[in-house]
């Protein structure tokens, strides 16, 4: 079976950009190390490669935000290597932001409409056409009932949704997406495949980075792989994960086995080899107790009546769609948000009024969705940051070498801003922290949000193996097969309520759960 | 209906303002001269500080240039008509602005507040210095108009204008294209805003705005010397009031400047002594409690769903602050 099957006039052989010996250099390191690349007008063009590889800095580059250090860029006949950025978008290119950029104090719809007034030349908009139009696009991404809230309202996969759709108000012949479906679950990833191949199939060549193998082997005609800013493979999508200097650096066995079946659509995943899973607790105490919890933001309240319990020593996966009320219920837990009613205890302790210091002080770690580093500081300082409360220095500096060493990525970046971290390294970076809190109880949100499968994997494990040493884990994570491959007990949340709960094991055979967020 | 509303209160402020001078005294309608020549520069400053959001903090600089402008044509040699020499003035601010702006606007947060204070005072030691030009700091001195209403009504035909002018700009292309900037210029430059154009197109504004209030505050006060036209007190001034009413909204400038010269009135007539200590207490209170202006209590913007202000908010505020 070969990848997804081409019309052969939808692709023409001629590029619509070449670029030729890109090098993109920040002090002495080499972000992006000589990269020959050309894209082919009506292709879909997937970038794989690990957190750090260089794929978004190709991505500025190509876009004018970031000066290649050497090397060419020929867009449609016209050398654009120099072209100032918000040129670009004049000339036909649009980009989607990783670490998403919306226009926060602005609604929905006048976020778009600014994208449909300044976007390719010679189909520009008036401001009042741009408002209209944006209603247009706006539904063709399914954001149009959110068009009049302010972009800081929105979650975080609706923010990829928006980017999307600035992006594509600017009428562009060349899109680059940037991991637009980082956070989105199973049968989101779906539906985003879908609108991404009906914008390809409408004319727009299409350049997308993304981590999750199901969407990329789903879309791409052809697939690059950066690595250490050098590109390691080009071909078509099933060679490429085939390949083992993929496999090696970026896919790991496991999700290489998924990867594999991904291209198949009559397969489900099927994942192989051991998974790491602490023996769970006989009838441990419970370490949280969290009873008929109602919360939200000001008077839109979005918990309702949640009750859970995590045990100690145990890992618990929250699944549920977007929107659900996950990161509003770890938000409220950690007292980021006021509770409206019910109580939540900790350790017997009673814990529902707390301040947010006295929850980390108690032994309660929050890894917030989107990081939330601190972008001035170094790696190392941000890490250190995580160890503010605790006042036993010596044990401190073990931990970070234990953290150094559970994710080498941030010892080879420790002296540097975290604000010029790749995305992925930043999650990592914002784990590690977490983690040197030497928290009783973890709360993570999003673990796999813009990681490489290969560090998915690990961290993964990771998780197991801090779990097996006697933490507690709960676990908000889309990617429901891996969350509850590796958690003992889960909880499924649905519009602000618990409607499911039981052992992982459980819940991964439960027909209705593998039709709703697996997508089977 | 909520949109017609606010047009009718409009209309209904404007009438007040237009048969205002009938009612007061002189001196009184001085002070709300005063009223509007702030609110003019107010305006002028939303454009930069507020929709476009780079915390100018040398906006005096063309008030000044506008203020000598005007009394340096409407003298001696030229004897040009004030609205000319009004006109020559702002048009001379906004080419200094460009020229300025260009450089400076590279700058960002602090960085560009101190640039632009440096330029302010720069400019004031120009007029003090340009002996034979501006007469050093023994200043200039205009021909006299007597006739309050005169300033009262160009100061509201000005401020009628501005509050069209950033109407129209809110819906235009400049002005989407500014608030990008304000929000992630990055962003703004893959939308395709050529932001080191439209920077500089709000700051010029910005400075034809001051420019306009400084002449007719020289024409109104008739002496006009460095250390009056220069001082930072004019720049706080706009901002505070800015602040107060609403930052980067249309009427927020307006509202702001009239609040901030009632409590400034009031307060100087009952606290003698203390008058600087509990007007900076008011405006202390304003910033913690009211972050976003009147205009969040007064005309919520017009979203779906989005109910009127209460008093709890103001709450809300206050822990806004604390979490974030």
């Amino acid at each position: 079976m070969s990848a997804v099957p081409v019309p052969p006039p939808r692709i023409s052989e001629e590029p619509i950009l070449v670029a030729t010996g890109i090098t993109k250099k920040f002090g002495g390191l080499a972000a992006v190390d000589g990269v020959d690349l050309s894209i082919r007008r009506g292709e879909i063009l997937g970038v794989l490669g690990p957190n750090g590889a260089g794929k978004t800095t190709f991505v500025n580059c190509m876009t004018g935000l970031d000066k290649p250090t050497a090397g060419t860029i020929v867009f449609d006949g016209h050398d654009v290597t120099k072209t100032p950025s918000f040129r670009i978008g004049h000339l036909g290119m649009a980009r989607t932001f990783q670490v998403v950029k919306p226009l926060r104090q602005l609604t929905v719809r006048e976020n778009v409409a600014t994208g449909a007034m300044f976007g390719a030349r010679g189909r520009e908009r008036t401001a009042a056409q741009a408002r209209s139009y944006a209603d247009e696009v706006l539904d063709r991404v399914a954001l149009a009932d959110k068009r009049d809230r302010t972009a800081t309202e929105l979650t975080i996969p609706d923010l990829k949704r928006l980017e999307l759709a600035k992006a594509l108000a600017m009428d562009p012949r060349l899109l680059f997406l940037d991991e637009v479906m980082a956070g989105l679950n199973s049968s989101e990833i779906e539906k985003a495949m879908d609108l991404i191949l009906s914008i390809n199939r409408s004319g727009v060549t299409i350049f997308v980075i993304e981590h999750v193998m199901k969407a990329i082997m789903g879309i791409s005609d052809r697939l690059v792989v950066l690595h250490y800013g050098r590109k390691i493979a080009e071909g078509q999508p099933q060679d490429i994960v085939e390949s083992p200097a993929v496999i090696e650096a970026y896919l790991g066995e496991r999700f290489a086995a998924r990867a594999r079946g991904a291209a198949e659509p009559a397969t489900a995943f099927v994942a192989s080899g051991e998974f790491r899973k602490a023996a769970p607790v006989a009838a441990g105490e419970a370490l949280l107790s969290v009873k008929g919890l109602s919360g939200g933001y000001g008077e839109v309240q979005i918990l309702r009546d949640v009750s859970l319990e995590v045990r100690e020593k145990e890992i618990v996966a929250l699944i549920g769609a977007n929107g659900a009320g996950k990161t509003t219920l770890l938000n409220t837990i950690s007292q980021i948000l006021r509770p409206m009613a019910g109580s939540i205890a900790f350790a017997g302790t009673d814990i529902t009024a707390a301040r947010p210091d006295e929850i980390v002080g108690a032994g309660i770690v929050h890894v917030p969705q989107g990081r939330r580093l601190f972008s001035g500081l170094t790696v190392k300082e941000n890490l250190l940051q995580g160890a503010y409360m605790r006042r036993d220095a010596p044990e401190i500096d073990a931990d970070l070498e234990w953290v150094y060493g559970l994710l080498p990525r941030l010892n080879e970046r420790s002296g540097q801003l975290a604000g010029r971290l790749s995305g992925g390294e930043q999650q990592m970076c914002a784990i590690g922290r977490g983690l040197m809190s030497r928290p009783r109880l973890l709360l993570i949100d999003e673990l796999s949000l813009g990681l490489a499968p290969l560090v998915v994997d690990h961290l993964l494990d990771l998780i197991s193996r801090i779990n097996e040493k006697g933490t507690t884990v709960l676990l908000v994570e889309q990617d429901v097969q891996v969350a509850l491959e590796h958690a003992h007990r889960g909880y499924v949340l649905e519009t602000g309520r618990i409607v499911q709960s039981g052992p992982a094991e459980e819940l991964l055979d439960d027909p209705r759960i593998r039709q709703a967020y697996l997508g089977l | 209906m909520k949109k017609g509303l606010a047009v009718l209160g409009t209309l209904l402020a404007l009438a007040l303002l237009l048969a205002l001078p009938r009612f007061v005294s002189s001196y009184k309608l001085l002070t709300y001269t005063r009223f509007l020549l702030l609110a003019l520069t107010a305006q002028g400053w939303n454009f930069i500080g507020g929709y476009t959001g780079y915390a100018a903090f040398g906006n005096v600089a063309y008030f000044g240039i506008g203020a000598y402008t005007t009394g340096l044509l409407m003298l001696g040699k030229w004897h040009v008509p004030f609205f000319a020499a009004l006109g020559v003035g702002a048009l001379l601010a906004a080419c200094v602005a460009l020229l300025l702006g260009l450089p400076i606007l590279r700058l960002k947060g602090h960085y560009f507040a101190i640039a632009t204070l440096g330029v302010a005072e720069a400019l004031a030691q120009v007029a003090d210095t340009w002996d034979s030009v501006t007469e050093g700091s023994t200043g200039i001195d205009l021909p006299i108009r007597s006739d309050g209403e005169f300033f009262y009504y160009a100061a509201l035909g000005f401020v009628i204008l501005g509050l069209l002018a950033t109407w129209a700009f809110a819906r235009s292309k400049l002005g989407y294209g500014c608030v990008a900037i304000r929000e992630d210029q990055d962003a703004a430059r893959m939308l395709g805003v050529n932001t080191t154009l439209f920077k500089v197109a709000a700051y010029a504004i910005s400075a034809v705005f001051a420019a306009v209030a400084g002449g007719i505050t020289a024409y109104q006060n008739v002496h006009v010397t460095p250390g009056d036209f220069f001082k930072i007190d004019y720049t706080l001034q706009m901002i505070i009031a800015t602040i107060i009413g609403g930052v980067g909204t249309v009427a927020g400038p307006v509202l702001g400047a009239a609040v901030y010269q009632l409590l400034s009135t009031y307060i100087w007539g009952k606290f003698i002594e203390l008058h600087p200590t509990v007007l900076g207490l008011v405006i202390v209170f304003f910033i913690v409690f009211l972050p976003r202006g009147l205009m969040t209590v007064i005309g919520r913007r017009r979203k779906s769903g989005e109910r009127p202000f209460k008093a709890s908010d103001l709450l809300a505020n206050i822990r806004a602050h604390r979490v974030t």
